[in-house]
């Protein structure tokens, strides 16, 4: 039993997980795997046509600005490689071949030495969880001895940052009124302003004065996109 | 325990497979019997509950005739909080006859978890028949491999539980899923057909399409869905 996973088990069953715990749980969790520093990369599920990034990490602050400053996003190979196939790899030189840039600076910054494990197939969004350290390269026996417990590791932070994110998100926005939520559910259930007024036995004006003000609240431009948010962000319980 | 860990790596995993796991793991737990709730938030994807037990057959259909899953604190107090707890007498205080039947059946002595971790849909797992009554300082040495198998049980059978609802579905087509990505974002069919260089009528023609794929009553439900399935996941 690896204790390590311990704390991260833990803030499964966390209504409202902290970050602080996270980045502890993670921090644990990467020595005990014999590296210095972990990073998560998380795709958001919404907006479906530009997904946003964000990052769960301990790299040291300079690196994470260097690497964004340089453009470094949009080139890193770690990023394609791990969008094409769901298998846990080892950074090699031949991963860079085509940026020897980057590679050089990852080695002139000890933080070339690392393998990454992508989670593609949640409805959560993708993600891939790296790790990374100083001394000793990453042999493919050691993340074929290690790989299931980095996989365990992956799917638990993507599960526990989707759901921070979220909550983050959703935290931002003007709460819905219990009239509201109502709407939006049968809404998302694909019932029409009409049907809605029948049911609930008021009229279709009030209720498309609700859905206007849920779509303001939401900042969504039309109803299909509030409904599509506000389930997504876990508003409609 | 190892069992599950292996198919943690499986993707798709079998439900036949995942079950067998899942038996060992219990047992080696000291428990009898394991129950797998998972209930959609309706209408957010099609409002049905996934179920996967091995609890005697008498006991199953004694529930199902009775009703109880509408009284049943366990699973009340499942819905609502986050996290495990183990089951007292006084939980049942209202419902005393569910209490005594469950005696009668040996469905005592146990212990649930709730996670709450997607949006759409919660998983209730309960392990029970244990030989001993179950008190914390009891479960305590065995309580983070007890989490660790409901989050297991949780992620493997959502996976089962989607795919099963993706193989009732017909396969969307690359230009419905394209013009259901859109329409989640808020996109009207006009905006897509500029977007997409295509006429607005062949976009209504795809929506409509991927609508009735979906089961879906309109395009408002059928992106909802879509999303929930993570059929507009963006992977290039």
């Amino acid at each position: 039993m690896n204790t390590w996973l311990e704390d991260l088990l833990a803030l499964i069953g966390v209504s409202t997980p902290d970050k602080k715990d996270l980045l502890r749980g993670m921090d644990k969790a990467t020595r005990s795997l014999e590296f210095d520093h972990f990073s998560l990369a998380y795709q958001s599920v919404l907006p479906v046509t530009q997904p946003r990034l964000s990052w769960l990490t301990n790299y040291p602050k300079a690196w994470q600005e260097h690497y964004f400053q340089a453009g470094y996003l949009r080139i890193d190979p770690r990023i394609g490689r791990a969008r094409a196939c769901r298998k846990a790899f080892v950074w090699t030189p031949e991963l860079f071949q085509h940026v020897p840039a980057l590679w050089n600076d990852l080695q002139k910054n000890d933080l070339e030495n690392g393998c990454t494990q992508p989670i593609l197939s949640e409805a959560s969004g993708v993600s891939m969880l790296s790790f990374v350290r100083k001394e000793r390269a990453v042999t493919a026996a050691e993340l074929a001895e290690k790989e299931k417990d980095i996989l365990q590791l992956a799917q638990i932070l993507h599960k526990l940052y989707a759901r921070l994110l979220r909550q983050q998100e959703a935290s931002t926005l003007p709460e819905l009124t219990r009239r509201e939520m109502e709407i939006m559910l049968w809404s998302a259930e694909g019932k029409s302003a009409q049907d809605i007024a029948h049911r609930l036995g008021i009229s279709r004006n009030t209720i498309e004065f609700h859905i206007k003000n849920a779509l303001a609240k939401l900042n969504a431009p039309n109803k299909t996109a509030a409904v599509v948010r506000a389930a997504s962000l876990g508003m409609l319980h | 325990m190892a069992e599950m860990l292996e198919l943690m790596g499986h993707d798709p995993p079998q439900q036949a497979h995942v079950q067998r796991a899942v038996e060992h793991a219990v047992t080696r737990l000291g428990f009898r019997h394991y129950s797998f709730i998972q209930e959609q938030i309706p209408p957010l994807s099609g409002n049905k509950i996934y179920r996967v037990d091995n609890f005697p057959a008498t006991w199953t259909e004694h529930y199902q005739e009775s009703d109880y899953i509408h009284v049943d604190p366990v699973i009340a107090h499942a819905r609502l909080f986050h996290g495990d707890f183990i089951w007292n007498d006084e939980m049942f205080q209202n419902v005393p006859g569910l209490l005594e039947d469950m005696h009668r059946h040996g469905i005592v002595n146990g212990w649930t978890t709730s996670i709450h971790d997607e949006p759409d849909r919660i998983s209730i797992v309960s392990l029970c028949g244990h030989e001993h009554p179950l008190r914390s300082e009891h479960i305590l040495p065995v309580q983070q491999d007890m989490r660790r198998l409901a989050w297991m049980m949780h992620t493997l059978y959502s996976k089962c539980c989607r795919l099963y609802v993706m193989s009732e579905l017909p396969a969307l087509g690359s230009r419905e899923i394209e013009v259901l990505r859109w329409t989640a974002d808020g996109k009207s069919a006009q905006d897509i057909a500029d977007i997409l260089g295509i006429s607005k009528s062949t976009v209504d023609l795809h929506i409509r399409n991927a609508v009735r794929k979906l089961g879906a009553r309109n395009k408002t439900a059928a992106a909802t869905r879509a999303v929930f399935l993570g059929l507009l996941n963006q992977k290039s």
